[in-house]
């Protein structure tokens, strides 16, 4: 649920980037803070304890307008990927306006990718959303690899219902605003059909 | 065709479209007498040349009852006997069943994914060499993306969807084929006939037997035990391939000096930990883990070439 401070006229927007371990949800949001003007964006601050890392930072896109005079921040999070920490991700996805599924292209990542889809429908609807109507897209990362399974597969398993979804390269930053701003546009609808 | 041990006078039910030329050599299982059975006159004669005779099954799995109608009706063509299956349980029913030669499946399957049938079926000690697999999936058109078929969870082939008009029988027939010479390409004739009668004749005991037991109303109970197990392996696997990938060089070295419990340690007991979490005290965790991980060591050997 989007927060809104009202001293600063701005509305803040919890996107989270979910997906197995390293599929790259980090490399995305460290590429995203890499080219964010200095101005607009906060600190990225990684919550780390020895095993778990959960990244986080804040910006403000100056390109995206207002909605009724207020300015809108996007917080980004990534969740802790590795199955073991489910605690953690249910603990992120609390208050999510909006989620990037980042799946690993690489055929022997297709069942962690499957699971942790599954597993990220099951903790939404823990905290009473709902997968079919939050805003979500899906990133097929890793494209560049050899061993990366073909699209459609991809897509057969983890996009049935037909989400937006972009093909990328986290580790050179191809897909990576595209993925954010597909994502940002759906939040953006949400936000304008609730006010 | 039945064939008769001229000593011991066990009777063996033979594939005569397995059998390659005018006769066969076999080694009776029972009494080991070596013996040549010959095909009749008239079934020579009738011997397709290549490998679409009709005694050939081949199953064609796809919840798109379009794809299955085209390719049945290719395949009817080239007088293969066809079965269709729309999701992956009846898929792997109908493979238990019927042992098709070959199984084309959806890699996307409903209720079972088609790699997921595919793995039972190669880690199946009877299937495994009686059932050759055809991934099917994806367009690709970008030609890195191709993957050698040997990591395709075990599958024998792969085609495109938009190729299966041109690519499917011949697929189907090299892998007949093939599936036919692996054992003379060994070097013993008389055990590849061996091989043709037993896979023959065994298959039937406990596919009369699944029958029954299906009829006896018990198919619900039987499916939802198998889902709970595969449900269990998938994730041990998807445990162990976390750990592996979070300790890549730890693996490397446990691999290499086979002491990879040991460097793992606490991983396995955090793995351990999750894995009874998630499924019924009934399934043995140490077991599910311990199996995952013996998969995952022998690939990554065979990765490292040791």
């Amino acid at each position: 649920m989007s927060f809104i401070n009202y001293s600063s006229k701005e509305i803040n927007c919890k996107i989270v980037f979910y997906g197995p371990g390293l599929c790259g949800k980090t490399t995305n949001l460290q590429y995203v803070y890499g080219k964010t003007n200095p101005v607009a964006k906060g600190k990225m601050i990684s919550l780390a304890t020895e095993t778990e890392r959960t990244l986080f930072f804040d910006f403000l896109p100056l390109t995206l307008g207002e909605i009724k005079g207020f300015k809108v921040r996007f917080h980004l999070y990534t969740v802790p990927g590795q199955i073991f920490y489910d605690a953690s991700r249910k603990l992120i996805l609390k208050g999510v306006d909006g989620v990037v599924f980042v799946a690993d292209s690489q055929v022997e990542r297709m069942e962690a990718n499957i699971e942790s889809f599954e597993n990220l429908a099951v903790n939404l609807k823990e905290q009473g959303y709902d997968l079919d109507k939050i805003p979500c897209v899906v990133q097929y990362n890793k494209r560049d690899l050899p061993n990366a399974a073909p699209l459609e597969e991809l897509r057969n398993l983890l996009n049935p219902k037909g989400i937006p979804e972009f093909e990328a390269c986290a580790a050179t930053g191809e897909g990576v605003f595209e993925t954010l701003k597909g994502i940002s546009k759906l939040v953006l609808t949400e936000l304008k059909k609730g006010r | 065709m039945i064939a008769v041990c001229p000593k011991c006078k066990t009777r063996f039910k033979i594939d005569e479209s397995k059998m390659a030329g005018a006769g066969v050599k076999l080694r009776c299982s029972k009494c080991r007498t070596v013996f040549t059975v010959r095909k009749k006159a008239a079934d020579r004669e009738t011997r397709a040349p290549s490998a679409a005779a009709k005694s050939y099954k081949v199953l064609i799995a796809n919840s798109d009852e379009d794809i299955c109608s085209r390719v049945e009706e290719i395949l009817k063509n080239e007088h293969f006997e066809v079965f269709k299956a729309y999701d992956g349980v009846d898929a792997l029913a109908i493979i238990e069943k019927n042992r098709p030669n070959v199984a084309i499946l959806d890699v996307a399957l409903p209720m079972k994914y088609g790699f997921e049938v595919c793995e039972h079926i190669k880690g199946h000690v009877e299937l495994k060499e009686a059932v050759k697999v055809i991934l099917m999936a994806a367009i690709y058109d970008k030609t890195r993306y191709k993957r050698n078929p040997t990591s395709l969870y075990g599958a024998d082939d792969f085609i495109e969807i938009h190729h299966l008009h041109d690519d499917i029988v011949p697929k189907i027939n090299r892998l007949i084929l093939s599936s036919e010479h692996e054992p003379a390409a060994a070097g013993a004739p008389a055990k590849e006939a061996e091989e043709v009668v037993t896979r023959e004749v065994k298959p039937e005991a406990p596919s009369g037997k699944d029958l029954e037991t299906l009829r006896a109303g018990e198919k619900v109970i039987d499916d939802k035990d198998r889902d709970v197990q595969e449900k269990a392996r998938r994730l041990a696997r998807i445990i162990v391939s976390d750990i592996a990938l979070y300790n890549e060089d730890l693996v490397s070295e446990g691999v290499r000096n086979s002491n990879l419990y040991k460097l793992l340690k606490d991983d396995i007991k955090e793995g351990l930990e999750h894995f009874k979490k998630k499924v019924s005290p009934s399934i043995s965790a140490e077991t599910y883990l311990k199996e995952a991980f013996q998969d995952f060591i022998s690939k990554r050997k065979l990765e490292m070439g040791l």
